[in-house]
């Protein structure tokens, strides 16, 4: 295997929560020891639902938040002892894409000045020329130069977001949803431009989304992560078609599928996420999981361990339950 | 089975400062006892303002400017507003896609229930908490007797459409209209709060008009769907046939740009352009901009509803 581009050990970040003015802080484990690595040219894909810590994760690997425990690693240094050149180096070849096309673009600065601010910070000169051929590379016509995010769809707008993560030439990009917003056509638009730019750019792509069969559709290995934690990581096949993991299972099962009746069972989860103030001891999805047997798993945390080769999964089951 | 509901060539406008924009034209719909039918569409299609039209819960600058509700043989179009007030929450009642936004978050959950129980079914104050409390039993929420006493913040997203989905059912209404319920939820949260609405759809044979987005929870939950775009219904027929054999090409577009119907890490089909401006006039079919088949006749006159098959009405100069 090549050397990871992007890599974090043990990585973990919490949050102190005050309910209330007057309560006791309480602390919310967002991120809890995740091991992870991203290869040149690779994309790892990131599932799981909302408040699992998914979000946390790229911001941590952006080095927006810094870490309560273990480390990021960019290029095989880590970057809490980076120096200054480094981080600037750090800084442009690690890039993100936003969610929200409408809140992610300021509302005052034209399309082209957009576009060209990364150019300008990193001191790569903020050619016209430069501009216009970035929104060529990501389907922008010229005549939006000058226009402002207001006049542009959501798709568009997602384009424009797209060509500011590529103006400093970045070797990975961060991606936190990015078409979850849109419509079903313009999805696939946009999952098709991301498909060309990393093929035409060789880019490395961290691609986190709720949409399991958007996930799927990207992503050269998949991690699903619960409560914080990676519960199962392998490769797209390994994911979906030989998932270890129960909480896999039913993400897999709950996609409503356009050709139903292909004889797949339906495995409907018992209650809700629980609350990251309070995980459960043991394995985290035990309280929801179908095949969970006391004492053992609510007692005992299961390590993420390598099953198959190049497939990891924590559970102390999955060898019995599908195997 | 008996017909529930009858919308028979509804339009609604809104009147904005750039003109007038057509976000329903001419939509035809019914929905039988113990069915669901699905409205499919992209974002300002006209599945909500139709919903909202239905319901008489348009406001200004919207309007309904033509057609027929007929609920039960009833014009509700026509049915003064205090008339009205007793069909809507009590035979035809709505849930929308924010649970968080849709309750009122200064009332305790147990208030909201009861609201709609003492309104329209006369019921006492303490008959209408024990109602209540097994309404909230009944759409699954664990220990219902203490959850009265919550405010909205304190349940999550999936606890908050089951109280909605419990203040919808309080009157045993004769139809649900469910606009996105589950677009806010997680997918296996999802899954949950679907397979509740089917089985209380079952045990009530009410109707239900499901509005989403999602082609699979379409072909997954629904007896009848319709397709919009641009304010009008492009094809209307039993799932099942849908699903075999879309015929139109938007829905066709649609289905192909899923990354479900395709290799994982190939080429997705996509649907080129974008939905067209809906104010001023449209002349010819709405989705001729885009459409891969068009021919000459396709800007210049609207294709008109053609039977193309048992159950299966499609708007297309193809099957003209």
């Amino acid at each position: 295997m090549t050397s990871p581009l992007l890599e974090t050990r043990n990585l973990t970040r919490s949050f102190s929560v005050r309910p209330g003015m007057f309560g006791k802080p309480l602390l919310l484990k967002a991120v809890d020891g995740v091991n992870l690595s991203i290869a040149a040219g690779e994309t790892l894909g990131l599932a799981g639902e909302s408040g699992c810590g998914k979000s946390t994760l790229a911001r941590l690997l952006m080095g927006l938040l810094p870490p309560a425990g273990g480390e990021v690693f960019y290029g095989g240094a880590p970057l809490s002892a980076m120096g200054k050149e480094a981080r600037l180096t750090f800084r442009k070849d690690v890039q993100m894409i936003f969610q929200d096309p409408f809140s992610s673009l300021n509302p005052r600065m034209r399309v082209g000045d957009i576009i060209g601010e990364p150019l300008a910070i990193h001191g790569m000169g903020r050619h016209r020329s430069r501009i216009l051929e970035l929104m060529a590379d990501v389907g922008l016509s010229e005549e939006y130069f000058d226009r402002y995010p207001h006049e542009f769809s959501g798709g568009q707008r997602q384009r424009i977001g797209i060509a500011r993560a590529l103006a400093v030439s970045p070797r990975v990009i961060l991606a936190d949803e990015p078409v979850s917003a849109l419509d079903i056509s313009i999805q696939a638009q946009i999952i098709n431009l991301l498909q060309d730019l990393k093929r035409d750019l060789g880019l490395s792509y961290l691609f986190i989304a709720h949409d399991l069969s958007v996930v799927r559709h990207m992503s050269d290995r998949i991690g699903i992560m619960y409560l914080g934690k990676i519960v199962e990581l392998g490769s797209g096949e390994d994911v979906f078609k030989r998932f270890l993991h129960p909480y896999t299972e039913a993400l897999i099962s709950a996609i409503p599928r356009i050709a139903p009746g292909t004889g797949r069972h339906s495995v409907v989860l018992k209650g809700d996420i629980p609350s990251p103030f309070a995980p459960p001891s043991g394995c985290p999805f035990h309280t929801r999981c179908p095949y969970a047997e006391p004492p053992v798993c609510s007692e005992i945390p299961p390590p993420l361990e390598e099953k198959e080769p190049g497939h990891f999964c924590s559970c102390h089951f999955s060898s019995r339950l599908f195997r | 089975m008996t017909m529930l509901l009858n919308v028979k060539n509804l339009s609604a406008h809104f009147s904005l400062p750039s003109g007038t924009l057509k976000a329903v034209d001419g939509v035809d719909i019914r929905l039988h006892e113990g069915e669901t039918l699905a409205i499919v569409g992209e974002s300002g299609c006209g599945k909500s303002v139709t919903a909202c039209s239905i319901m008489r819960l348009l406001s200004p600058p919207g309007k309904v400017v033509a057609g027929e509700v007929l609920f039960q043989g009833t014009d509700l179009l026509r049915l003064p507003e205090e008339k009205m007030r007793r069909v809507r929450g009590n035979q035809i009642s709505m849930i929308f896609q924010e649970p968080m936004t849709s309750l009122n978050p200064v009332l305790r959950i147990g208030e909201q229930i009861s609201e709609g129980l003492v309104l329209h079914r006369k019921l006492s104050r303490t008959a209408a908490r024990d109602e209540a409390i097994r309404l909230l039993a009944q759409v699954g929420i664990p220990s219902p007797a203490e959850r009265m006493g919550e405010y909205p913040h304190r349940l999550s997203g999936g606890m908050r459409q089951r109280v909605m989905i419990a203040i919808a059912l309080a009157c045993a209404p004769r139809i649900l209209i469910a606009d996105e319920p589950t677009t806010a939820l997680d997918v296996t949260i999802q899954a949950q709060i679907l397979g509740l609405i089917d089985r209380l759809k079952q045990e009530t044979s009410m109707g239900l008009i499901l509005i989403t987005h999602d082609l699979g929870i379409v072909a997954e939950r629904s007896n009848d769907t319709a397709v919009m775009y641009a304010g009008r219904i492009m094809e209307y027929a039993a799932t099942d046939e849908l699903f075999r054999n879309p015929l139109h090409p938007y829905t066709r577009g649609l289905m192909n740009s899923l990354p479900q119907s395709a290799e994982p890490g190939s080429r997705l089909q996509t649907i080129e352009g974008q939905v067209p401006n809906l104010t001023g006039e449209l002349t010819g079919c709405g989705f001729c901009e885009r459409c891969p088949d068009k021919t000459w006749i396709c800007g210049k006159e609207p294709p008109p509803m053609t039977e193309a098959g048992t159950n299966h009405l499609v708007r297309c100069w193809k099957f003209a």
